[in-house]
């Protein structure tokens, strides 16, 4: 029997619950509709009423591959409505396997101290921690690994949590105790203004997880871990990372640069997957490429980034780390990114959304573009909880208003991921339909189908549409987004997957039904928040202003805009 | 002459160089790839002069074209 558990940080007091309408439920479906059940659509993000919610998918604990991703939901600070962010690292697996099928941590210390839950097979204890007041995400998750075992797995929030600042989130351990990220959408401001500082996950003695059909569930999860393995796409993946993008992006000029001025970077080539692979195997050291996040992963698209001498600055280098705070603040060269996303990691802050503000903040002149000096002053800024590091830490938006900006890159509230709309069209459509707001994991439309013109003006709200109905399946399942090829591909090795473990009869048609109640009871919360329609746009400059080298203007229909509601 | 730029895996498939080749007429892009041995089902990604192109454009001498393999956002 599966266990939900509800943490109320006002009265301290942990409780057990079974909810059967919940039973086929799992991941962004299980945390959207438990904000959509419980939470007041208005109420304030930081406030006593809203709650946060952390979910393993349904596959979590299974050797499927790639299928432990932990899903984090609730009303989002940045966007102001429903969210859900979603990491890989090892808690998802762990909490699948201690029977948890959600975490619902509600109310609102009112004392200064900090918490940390402790989960393990028998008990659930909430206890107090001082001692990692307002510590890095890094020596945090290191205290924590040393107190309760190098194995446990580890969901914490960094200073910026603590501290409310919107484009916090919460920070997983992975496999190797480097750290991964459930980014979007200021979840860990929600956690760190509940007082919880983190959850550690022990599943030591657990009972192993239940299977409908085992041997049929073998069978199929083998089967799709061998076709994933010789995916094409994992490949790639395996010896860059995500990173293998950069120049693909840039060579269609979408690459943001320069606060979003430009779509193509002079140094592309400096911060691509070929050059982030040729540093990492020439230094040596700690340099890693090819890892995994997650157990039993066939992808393994995780590196580790080491400096001259071979010790780790950061892992893992991301695209969109590299998109955003690297060419969209004017660097050349990998090193200086490595540092900047170490410090933002530390911090507890989505890369995303700090390259989006300290873009904004450079293009009005807080600092210089390509000066790491500039960048690290202002992290510093955040560090020490200052006015102009509040503003940052705050996001784009905040940021770009304060400022006078009026070339804010921000949908919903939140910022653009490393995607210029104007020069991938649909990726626009997916930023400003989607109840996520501007989120790439909700409906990223690179690569996706190659029949789509990226600057065309027709067939991109339906590409939108499909992708943030396939992408949201695999959100509720815990599947990685790398893990679609074979899934998509055959359908029925999905549906064949998840109803031998649950005993489910999902068919080739209904299993997408997953994503699309959920997207529709996200869109409801939204309007009952005040996220009305009127919000499903993007910044006015993208509609006027031409993105070189392609001069592009973001310019689809209304109408077309329209094909992507779900 | 066409110049043909290949990125990441599609460099096994050409000794880790880009190429140039000459034709006579205008060819479909299948038909080059089919020529140079990248099978198609493993490009996922085609620029042409500069801008997108579909796998299904048709390629003339004096074009440049840059290959992608399939590649994933993320």
């Amino acid at each position: 029997m599966y266990k939900i558990v509800r943490v109320d940080m006002s009265t301290k007091k942990v409780t057990y619950e079974n909810k059967e309408e919940y039973k086929l439920l799992g991941g962004r479906a299980l945390t959207s509709r438990i904000t959509y059940d419980e939470v007041e659509p208005n109420c304030e993000p930081l406030g006593f009423k809203n709650k946060v919610i952390i979910a393993p998918g349904l596959l979590a604990g299974t050797i499927a591959s790639s299928s432990g991703r932990i899903s984090v939901g609730g009303k989002s600070p940045l966007t102001n409505g429903i969210k859900e962010a979603n990491c890989g690292g090892i808690s998802g697996h762990k909490l699948a396997k201690c029977g948890i099928k959600a975490i619902i941590v509600e109310g609102k210390s009112t004392d200064e101290n900090c918490y940390v839950l402790k989960i393990d097979k028998d008990n659930i204890i909430l206890s107090k921690s001082n001692e990692l007041k307002y510590l890095g995400a890094y020596e945090t998750t290191a205290k924590l690994c040393e107190k309760y075992g190098d194995r446990v797995g580890v969901l914490c929030v960094g200073p910026a949590g603590e501290r409310g600042l919107r484009a916090a989130c919460v920070v997983s351990n992975d496999v190797f105790g480097e750290l991964r990220f459930a980014a979007r959408g200021g979840m860990g401001a929600i956690m760190g203004s509940k007082g919880l500082k983190a959850i550690v996950v022990d599943d030591e003695g657990a009972d192993p997880i239940k299977y409908t059909n085992k041997d049929e569930f073998f069978k199929l999860a083998k089967e799709f871990n061998k076709q994933l393995a010789a995916n094409p796409k994992t490949k790639n993946n395996q010896k860059y990372g995500t990173t293998g993008i950069v120049k693909a992006v840039n060579a269609l000029g979408a690459l943001p640069t320069k606060n979003f001025r430009y779509g193509s970077w002079e140094y592309a080539e400096e911060l691509s997957g070929e050059k982030l692979y040729e540093t990492i195997t020439s230094r040596g050291g700690e340099g890693k490429t090819g890892i995994p996040c997650m157990n039993g992963c066939v992808i393994r698209c995780s590196t580790v980034y080491p400096d001259e001498n071979g010790q780790c600055i950061v892992s893992t280098m991301q695209y969109e780390n590299i998109a955003l705070l690297g060419s969209n603040l004017g660097f050349d060269n990998l090193d200086s990114v490595a540092r900047l996303n170490k410090e933002v990691n530390d911090l507890g802050l989505d890369a995303i959304e700090m390259g989006c503000a300290l873009g904004v903040a450079l293009d009005e002149g807080l600092g210089k573009f390509g000066d790491e000096a500039s960048c690290m002053s202002l992290l510093n800024e955040i560090r020490r909880n200052t006015v102009v590091g509040r503003m940052l830490g705050n996001g784009a938006l905040v940021t770009g208003e304060v400022l006078g900006s009026s070339r804010i890159p921000v949908a919903k509230g939140q910022g653009f991921p490393g995607y210029d709309p104007r020069a991938l069209k649909g990726n626009g459509v997916t930023y400003a339909m989607s109840p996520m707001g501007a989120d790439h994991t909700a409906g990223n439309c690179f690569g996706s189908r190659n029949e789509v013109d990226p600057l065309g003006t027709d067939k991109q709200g339906q590409l939108s549409k499909g992708i943030q109905i396939q992408i949201g399946t695999l959100d509720c399942l815990g599947l990685c987004m790398f893990a679609r090829g074979p899934l998509f591909g055959d359908p029925s090795l999905l549906t064949g997957i998840v109803n031998s473990l649950l005993g489910s009869d999902f068919n080739e048609e209904s299993i997408w039904d997953m994503a699309v109640k959920t997207i529709k009871l996200e869109r409801e919360f939204n309007i009952g928040a005040g996220v009305s329609p009127a919000n499903d746009k993007l910044p006015e400059y993208l509609y006027y202003e031409k993105l070189p080298p392609m001069d592009s203007v973001f310019d689809l229909s209304e109408e077309e805009m329209q094909r992507a509601i779900i | 002459m066409v110049k043909i730029r290949v990125n990441l895996s599609l460099k096994e498939y050409t000794n880790n160089t880009d190429i140039e080749i000459n034709i006579d007429q205008q060819v479909p892009l299948t038909e080059i790839l089919d020529k140079l041995g990248i099978p198609e089902e493993q490009v996922g990604m085609v620029i042409k002069n500069g801008k997108w192109a579909p796998k299904s454009c048709n390629v003339s001498n004096n074009d440049t074209i840059e290959l992608f393999p399939q590649l994933s956002g993320g």
